[in-house]
């Protein structure tokens, strides 16, 4: 027996085997869609938007959505505790505090701000003033610092430069000797612009930190 | 007798099983090679020219929306490197790739399930798996902020904007929403009940929880690889602060704790690091931090200067997008994740990082209003995300 032909010969039919079983596979014809279920993240492919609920079409309105007994979790770290130099103060601890209030807005107190910058400016400083007196003439008033931006920046940026610039506000009234608690901080970045358009004139209106009283 | 072992057969099969896996191996190696250039020369930025034909005006527009936007670019036959080839058969859709070079069909199937985009889908997928060995985009979704009367909501759709749906209602405020890995599911910031808070919402059932409940600022999470921890930008110390917690936003860890602000973190592959802004040291800069804490290390961009935030690292691991806003403007750029010189891409704001790490969407303005649209980075092209609400921004691609 000639051992290399039976090899060659056995091997030409084992490679044809499997060639013809591979080609079976890409043989022209209908065959399964591939990646159906595998797709992407997890979710099949079928009509998108079929899965997705739309909470204000699923009773947002009427107790669904939030779930006010489902958080809490989020407090436990230690305020402050890492805090030696006495510069800031952390922030209230009880968010219902500053909700359900009358809100008035101390419009001829808004503190504007340079570009990009959260410290406030010196001649800005006589209207935190007049806050601070107007806190202290009403003990039992909160008051919200709400914390704003021009539309250069990106959008999530834009939203902790505001709150820093609410910060900076509000070191300066817990300076003047109003209780940190008795402030919060709400910063909407670039999204509550006062003055429309792309212009410098616009833009120095939207860098502004706005007072509003909880009564 | 054939199967008896004694030491002549069992030689035997050896030797038959090596020849049969060398043959094999030489084949799948020439194809591999074959596929090998088209990857290489894709990465490299060169498009793949491909020819579709045979095909409704409906699909044609979905495959040439989807290869386009990966890298490749339709062409007429005669300078196609790939013909993809539409036929008429018993399935709604049939698909033939045919490789110009050998002649040789690479596939041929048929697509039944779905309605026609997802059917172009599909196939768009299975063209993009055997020319660049990749999972294809065309099943994927978005997420992004839209305005609607005034009011900025929640909207999930295709990665090309297509089935948007508005999943919030809340004619409140909205910001900054990211997918949760591998869910159906969204973190994203909420100004109804109060100051901005996290919340998450799981997109099939409408329900939403509050993750985070504190006063000041309380947002930007990002989810790591695993879907296990939260990192998030909350103000409650004093000061824009980096924090990690688990994803219920139990068991928060402060990680920075600088007076400056810090910004827009974002998860390394292996859930290990953090990327986020800060302008702690000067600048408005990108670096990373170990997820347990520990000492913040600068991520060089080079020459790209100005301020720069909204970065986010490819699922794969290799690349920071971020933008560089000079003067007001912003430009998407590119860096290695462990630093170096950064590419610029293109003009537009917050970029984010599709499942395959080639495509980024991103935030740009045309006339005025904010709008979406998608990059293929290797080849810079540029489409736009079909637009729902007035203005979109802060995209976040499923991954």
């Amino acid at each position: 027996m000639n051992l290399p032909t039976v090899f060659i010969r056995i091997t030409l039919a084992v490679t044809l085997a499997v060639a013809a079983v591979g080609c079976k596979k890409s043989k022209p014809g209908l065959t399964p869609i591939p990646g159906q279920g595998t797709v992407g993240n997890g979710y099949n492919n079928g009509p998108a938007g079929s899965m997705m609920s739309n909470p204000s079409n699923s009773g947002m309105g009427s107790g669904r959505g939030f779930d006010n007994n489902n958080f809490g979790q989020g407090n436990d770290f230690s305020q402050g505790s890492e805090f030696g130099n006495g510069d800031n103060y952390s922030l209230p601890n009880n968010v219902d505090d500053f909700t359900n209030k009358v809100e008035t807005k101390l419009d001829s107190s808004t503190v504007y701000f340079d570009f990009d910058r959260y410290n406030v400016n010196a001649d800005e400083l006589p209207k935190i003033v007049t806050v601070a007196n107007i806190l202290k003439d009403k003990p039992a008033a909160k008051l919200r610092i709400e914390g704003h931006c021009d539309e250069r920046g990106t959008e999530e940026y834009n939203r902790t430069l505001g709150e820093r610039r609410a910060l900076s506000v509000r070191d300066v009234l817990v300076k003047e000797g109003i209780a940190s608690s008795r402030i919060t901080t709400e910063s909407w970045g670039e999204d509550k612009p006062a003055a429309e358009g792309s212009t410098e004139s616009a833009y120095s209106k939207n860098r502004r930190g706005e007072f509003i009283l909880l009564q | 007798m054939f199967f008896r072992p004694n030491n002549r057969t069992t030689l035997l099969t050896r030797i038959q099983a090596g020849v049969v896996w060398t043959l094999l191996a030489c084949f799948v190696m020439d194809l591999l090679a074959q596929q090998d250039l088209h990857i290489d020369r894709s990465r490299k930025g060169e498009e793949i020219p491909i020819s579709l034909s045979g095909f409704t005006s409906t699909t044609t527009s979905i495959l040439r929306y989807d290869l386009e936007v990966q890298g490749f670019k339709v062409v007429p036959v005669a300078e196609a490197s790939f013909q993809l080839l539409g036929s008429s058969g018993r399935a709604k859709l049939e698909g033939r790739l045919k490789d110009s070079g050998s002649g040789r069909n690479l596939f041929f199937r048929g697509y039944d399930t779905g309605d026609e985009r997802n059917r172009a889908h599909t196939l768009s997928n299975d063209v993009v798996k055997a020319v660049l060995g990749t999972d294809g985009i065309g099943h994927t979704r978005i997420a992004f902020r839209g305005k609607v009367d005034g009011h900025w909501e929640i909207f999930v759709s295709d990665f090309d904007g297509h089935n948007a749906r508005m999943v919030t209602n809340d004619r409140s405020n909205v910001a900054a929403p990211t997918w949760i890995p591998g869910e159906l599911g969204l973190y994203y910031t909420s100004y109804k009940l109060g100051s901005p808070n996290i919340v998450s919402h799981d997109l099939r059932s409408g329900d939403r929880a509050r993750i985070t409940r504190n006063t000041g600022l309380n947002t930007s999470a990002a989810l790591s690889p695993d879907g296990q921890k939260l990192a998030m930008i909350l103000s409650k110390a004093g000061s824009p602060d980096l924090y990690v917690a688990r994803k219920d936003g139990s068991e928060v860890v402060r990680l920075t704790t600088s007076l400056e602000e810090e910004a827009c973190p974002t998860w390394s592959a292996d859930g290990r690091s953090i990327c986020f802004t800060s302008s702690a040291r000067g600048g408005v800069r990108l670096y990373t931090l170990p997820a347990t804490g520990g000492t913040a290390r600068r991520i060089s961009t080079g020459t790209i200067g100005g301020s720069i935030t909204e970065a986010d690292w490819s699922p794969d691991g290799k690349w920071i997008a971020f933008t560089s806003v000079i003067g007001g403007r912003g430009t998407i750029c590119v860096v290695e994740s462990s630093g170096g010189e950064a590419t610029p891409l293109f003009a537009g704001e917050d970029p984010c990082w599709a499942p395959n790490s080639r495509n980024l969407v991103f935030m740009r303005e045309k006339n005025g209003r904010k709008t979406l649209s998608l990059l293929d980075v290797p080849t810079k092209h540029v489409k736009d995300v079909r637009q729902t609400a007035g203005e979109q921004s802060q995209p976040s691609w499923a991954r």
